[in-house]
């Protein structure tokens, strides 16, 4: 009876606070609901038994426990905002006769049916969209499986459990909340004002300098080993940097602003300048906190997506042929015997062709280079060297070379008619301006890599100059062998024929490169990160929404007196209107404008990661895909802007006589 | 000369859902002369505030007219509403309504902010009125670092900044302790001496007794109205409260 009479309350009191407690419902039904897609899709057996399983499943796990993670912040954050609107009201029970025993009694109560309205909406919602998910993901893959019943019950169970843990430490916060505060401040606590936020001016310095640090690593990158080490640093100082600048830099401006006279003294902005010193003293951490969601957002669809469009380049590049394979020695009886077996498999070879090469790592300072260098080390290039004589046959050139001439593919790389190889000098007698394509693109840490072409003297010169120099690790000479060809199982029969003469013909050291393997391969890795990525973006965007959203309520409630007042004392409503806007759009602007920043900054380092994953083709996408992800991100931001912006403007009117 | 003039002001409020309508003045007639302080007393319910609100231009009449320096109020729109009353009137509150995100100096000087003066005027009138007022010390404070008397005059300095025709002032006492009271109404009663023109509607005999003339409300109507002329404020306070039982007796 008497719990009825709390629930009964309880129930009363959200309905009250709807404006509070729907929104806080659904962002957690939302998360909630992201929790159990990407839970069942990481628990399910259709997708683990697909060519790309492994790659998706690792992805998953990973996304479920960030999705975790995240809805512990994000749920304790809007709980914040909620608790905080409810503290006078609580107190005000207290004051009338309710022990803070029954007050927590009822706060029981309001997060169970919070807890429960939030699971019920979730899971409806997980239900609808997991289906929908799973046929992107498999669409992404390009698989095509049955489906068959969706739902997942460990899915379910692993939600159910974990926001229940959840709502559990939620409820112990509250109470912590409860215990600690007394009625008394709860009550004066509106009549309190505050004193004008001091400038910070260390602070915002320090901001100032972190974030232009970490933009300085950003940009000073030269190649991809350097971007991946210092990527993470680079974020971590943006991030320190974003939120000292948010939190310090904001008032220190605005204190600037304030002084000058001529400036502040005008309608436009007097009461915007004053009004946003108090806001951004309580909001820094929120708008920095968008900002940094944004930047992430925009970075994790950007590059998934580039990468994923660019995966035919890519493939195209490292595989220049269907099937191929490499050999560390050569005889013509060799290659006719393959040819045979494959025939004999009935397996048809329409194309083959067969190049002499030799891979290494130098390390490169201006555009001299030196040999001794890892490819691990920070300035390595490689080094791919082609023989004339079957560069001419298979591109139909007809390039003399003298000893100690070449003709080079070096993008990027201003070599001034020379090579140098330690001491050794080499002319350049041509520079190509297309890659050569027949030969596998290097994957590879640097910013540039070159490609030679020298006749067989100056061939062997290069070979004996890294041979000497690097001993043991010395790369050997390869040939390439590629091949079209035309049968059933043509993959499954060029692979095991390439071990059987592997195994007859041990010191060529035969090994296959099958483009249609690579390539499920790589579907698999980008399409985990494609979805990974975007799924993240929606967690995010939700979680930036429902920080807007309460940002713009919580200060709507805040300004709604002083806005009585300045009408009462001579601001017309259309002042007004203007003011709220001009405020509204520095304050919701301001992240956005600052993640843009940050993307153009972080733009070089991506693009530097980017090529390591995809090759060059990456980072051509890149652009575009910056470009579009920002775009679109922009209007959904305004989108989300005006609609919440609706309700501060009717909660900042609405007591108005 | 005749600052304020208000002809048979009526004002009915009507229900939305139901036929009966209530009166909350039934035919208000006075005037009140330039560097007059008219005090306007009455009791909870007698149409005081509907008045002021009518006066401050918040609400409008159902009937009758005022004329603000021989300019009709009706005739003016909405929209110029704003701007009139910021020209034309002054307010002091009974919970001082000063904004919290700016300290003394800035409140007083938003008026002048809103009618888009020059910085220079702006700080020259400021020095006058906080000098007069003695609050220059307290400018650069927050309003909630000084006291409720000290507020109460910087809301003062505010409405007075403007040089408005008129101060409406709305129990400005009210939230007062008697001391400050005092202070606040010694204020009112400088500031008149020095010619501006006050109207203010309060619930004390006290406050009320600074008043040159006194008009009492009752039932939507002026009931009584009384001249201070040569009377001390001691005087002045005896027969309001004669005049205030007499109304509570009439009451019944």
């Amino acid at each position: 009876m008497k719990g009825l009479f709390y629930l009964h309350f309880a129930f009363d009191n959200l309905r009250k606070n709807k404006r509070i407690y729907v929104p806080f419902i659904l962002s957690s039904a939302g998360i909630l609901g992201m929790l159990y897609i990407i839970a069942s899709l990481a628990m399910n057996e259709t997708l683990t038994n697909t060519l790309y399983g492994q790659y998706i499943m690792a992805f998953l796990d990973m996304g479920r426990d960030l999705t975790l993670f995240f809805a512990l912040i994000f749920i304790f954050y809007t709980n914040s905002f909620v608790i905080k609107r409810r503290r006078s009201e609580l107190g005000l029970y207290n004051i009338l006769g309710l022990g803070k025993g029954h007050i927590i009694h009822v706060v029981f109560w309001e997060n169970m049916i919070c807890f429960a309205a939030s699971l019920f909406i979730g899971l409806a919602f997980g239900f609808i969209f997991e289906r929908i998910s799973f046929m992107v993901l498999l669409k992404i893959l390009a698989v095509e499986v049955a489906f068959g019943a969706m739902f997942s019950p460990g899915a379910f169970g692993y939600t159910l459990l974990m926001f229940a843990v959840l709502y559990g430490l939620l409820f112990a916060y509250d109470t912590l909340a409860i215990n600690r505060s007394k009625p008394i401040d709860l009550l004066n606590e509106k009549n309190s004002g505050e004193k004008e936020p001091r400038a910070k001016w260390l602070i915002a310095l320090l901001g100032a300098l972190s974030l232009g640090g970490g933009y300085c690593l950003a940009v000073r990158v030269t190649n991809a080993s350097e971007a991946i080490l210092y990527f993470f640093p680079a974020v971590f100082l943006v991030i320190i940097g974003t939120y000292l600048l948010f939190t310090a830099g904001s008032i220190a401006l605005l204190k600037i602003l304030k002084a000058k006279k001529g400036y502040y003294y005008q309608i436009n902005h007097f009461i915007t300048v004053a009004n946003m010193m108090y806001r951004m003293k309580k909001n820094a951490v929120g708008l920095a906190s968008i900002c940094i969601l944004s930047t992430m957002i925009l970075v994790m669809v950007a590059s998934t997506t580039s990468l994923w469009f660019s995966l035919n380049t890519t493939i195209d590049q490292l595989y220049p042929s269907d099937y191929a394979y490499n050999s560390f020695a050569i005889s013509d009886k060799v290659d006719d015997e393959f040819i045979v077996r494959l025939n004999d498999a009935d397996v048809e070879v329409k194309n083959s062709y067969r190049i002499k090469m030799l891979e290494f790592a130098v390390g490169m300072k201006d555009n001299h280079f030196t040999t001794n260098r890892s490819l691990y080390s920070l300035d390595a290039v490689v080094m791919t060297l082609v023989d004339l004589a079957d560069y001419n046959q298979l591109y139909g050139e007809d390039y003399r070379l003298a000893d100690g001439e070449v003709i080079v593919f070096a993008p990027g790389v201003d070599l001034d008619g020379q090579l140098v190889i330690d001491d050794n000098v080499f002319t350049v007698k041509k520079t190509l301006s297309q890659r050569i394509d027949k030969i596998p693109g290097t994957v590879n840490m640097s910013s540039c890599y070159l490609q030679i072409i020298a006749n067989d003297d100056t061939f062997a010169k290069i070979f004996e100059l890294q041979d000497s120099s690097y001993g043991d690790n010395a790369s050997r000479i390869e040939y390439y062998h590629g091949y079209t060809l035309d049968g059933e199982d043509a993959g499954a029969i060029f692979n095991d024929t390439v071990i059987d003469m592997a195994a007859e013909y041990p010191d060529y050291a035969f090994s296959a490169m099958i483009k249609s393997q690579a390539y499920n391969e790589l579907v698999g890795l980008y399409s985990g990160f494609l979805f990974l990525g975007s799924f993240l973006g929606i967690v995010f965007m939700m979680a930036i929404v429902s920080i807007i959203y309460y940002k713009q309520i919580s200060e709507g409630y805040e300004d709604q007196n002083r806005f009585i007042i300045m009408h009462k004392v001579g601001l017309s409503d259309s002042e007004i209107h203007k003011t709220i806007n001009s405020q509204i759009l520095l304050v919701f602007f301001a992240p956005l404008v600052m993640a843009v920043i940050h993307i153009l900054f972080a733009y070089h380092m991506i693009e530097l990661i980017i090529v390591v994953l995809s090759s060059t083709a990456g980072s051509l996408m890149l652009y575009y895909t910056f470009a579009i992800s920002t775009a679109v991100f922009a209007v959904i931001y305004v989108l989300i802007y005006f609609v919440t912006s609706k309700t501060y403007y009717r909660i900042v009117t609405e007591r108005r006589a | 000369m005749k600052i304020l003039e208000v002809n048979n002001l009526k004002k009915v409020y009507t229900s939305r859902f139901s036929a009966s309508t209530t009166s909350a003045l039934n035919g208000i007639n006075f005037t009140v002369e330039e560097g007059e302080f008219v005090a306007i007393m009455g009791e909870s319910g007698s149409g005081k505030t509907t008045l002021l609100n009518i006066l401050s231009g918040i609400d409008r009449p159902t009937g009758g007219r005022i004329l603000l320096k021989g300019k009709n109020m009706a005739d003016i729109k909405d929209k110029e509403m704003t701007e009139f009353r910021r020209d034309n009137l002054g307010f002091v509150f009974q919970d001082f309504n000063l904004l919290d995100t700016f300290n003394n100096r800035d409140n007083i000087l938003l008026p002048l902010v809103l009618a888009r003066q020059d910085i220079k005027a702006m700080e020259l009138k400021l020095k006058k009125v906080a000098a007069s007022l003695g609050i220059t010390s307290l400018l650069t404070k927050y309003p909630f670092e000084v006291s409720g008397g000290q507020r109460q005059r910087v809301a003062v300095a505010r409405a007075i900044i403007n040089k408005p025709s008129i101060i409406l002032a709305d129990e400005p006492t009210g939230a007062l302790d008697s001391r400050s009271s005092d202070d606040l109404l010694n204020v009112f009663d400088m500031i008149n001496h020095q010619g501006q023109t006050i109207l203010m509607v309060t619930h004390s005999a006290k406050a009320a007794s600074y008043a040159s003339r006194v008009l009492f409300i009752k039932d939507g109507q002026i009931f009584h109205q009384l001249y201070k002329a040569d009377d001390s404020y001691e005087q002045m306070f005896e027969r309001i409260s004669d005049t205030i039982t007499l109304l509570a007796k009439g009451a019944n």
